[in-house]
């Protein structure tokens, strides 16, 4: 009775890979995605309703939450008279 | 303004998430049962769990691969997901969110033709609820708050949820899940409570909800008209 275990994430194989023991564990190396080559992550903690109110006025505006945060580090650089860097 | 996809519409699945800002509102106990009433009406129904804790995932293993089968995703890859077990014969699915997880609750409530709210009758997890109707609000899906965990016999209590949901914009199912310990039992048994207590207040509460659920969804509530259709 597994017709969809194709689908899952996670397999049994991938289970006892994570549970053996980290010197066992081959180092794979994870290329960087185009989209962060060059570029640097900024990050907070902020309350869940901050991060809601983030998310959903981006999608109400058909912009992803990346360019939403650009335009809000750019209009913060120019409240306080620096210049905005822009994407 | 993007237009919201609906990336299963050529098929007969629908799809259901739960989600709720809130923990312990229930959500993985109504997933699991909202699943395992469909596939004890003779559907195929997949449970999607997204919840970083996989509850529903440990619940499947002290199953054994008894259905309803549950299978992880992470919140990018639901809608991939929900065509492909479209495509494999779901007809059920039901997706479980963790609280505070924005992405994975507008991702599975994005792809939903219904979105299930559980939420406890008291004022803290009402207030919690408001930002998850406006979600939901926003991504314009069907949505209903499902009163549950609270107590049994309380007419007046969920009256007034009701007026502060309907004061929210919000809709409330009209199918109560009071607290009963046959989920608890169940739950931590690997089982469901029709397994656990199939004559019990519990399993007939559940099977009114999912019969509301289909109502809601379109689905025909008895295997017979299905096979007839």
């Amino acid at each position: 009775m597994n017709r969809f275990a194709n689908l899952a994430d996670r397999t049994p194989k991938d289970e006892a890979e994570a549970t053996a023991p980290a010197s066992l564990s081959p180092v794979v190396q994870v290329p960087t995605p185009p989209s962060r080559v060059g570029r640097k992550a900024i990050s907070g903690y902020f309350a869940p309703e901050l991060s809601l109110a983030l998310h959903t006025c981006a999608r109400r505006h058909g912009l992803s939450l990346q360019d939403l945060m650009a335009e809000a580090f750019d209009d913060v650089l120019r409240k306080y008279g620096e210049s905005p860097i822009g994407r | 303004m993007t237009t919201p996809s609906h990336p299963h519409t050529h098929t007969s699945a629908r799809t259901v998430a739960i989600i709720s800002q809130k923990g312990g509102a229930g959500k993985t106990t109504l997933a699991i049962h909202l699943a395992a009433a469909a596939t004890r009406a003779g559907r195929i129904s997949l449970l999607i769990d997204t919840d970083p804790q996989a509850s529903a995932s440990q619940w499947a293993e002290w199953r054994q691969g008894a259905p309803p089968e549950v299978i992880d995703s992470a919140p990018p890859r639901i809608p991939a997901k929900i065509a492909a077990a479209a495509q494999q014969g779901a007809e059920l699915i039901v997706i479980d969110t963790p609280p505070h997880a924005d992405l994975a609750a507008s991702k599975a409530a994005d792809c939903a033709d219904l979105v299930l709210i559980p939420c406890r009758p008291s004022a803290f997890d009402l207030a919690a609820m408001r930002t998850t109707i406006r979600l939901v609000e926003l991504l314009a899906r069907p949505a209903f708050v499902v009163f549950t965990a609270g107590p049994p016999q309380a007419p007046h209590i969920y009256a007034d949820a009701r007026e502060l949901v309907a004061g929210f914009g919000g809709q409330t199912c009209p199918i109560i899940l009071p607290d009963r310990a046959a989920y608890r039992h169940a739950v931590a048994a690997g089982q469901t409570v029709f397994e656990l207590d199939p004559g019990g207040k519990a399993a007939n509460e559940i099977e009114q909800l999912h019969m509301w659920a289909c109502e809601q969804l379109h689905m025909s509530t008895f295997a017979h008209e299905r096979k007839s259709a």
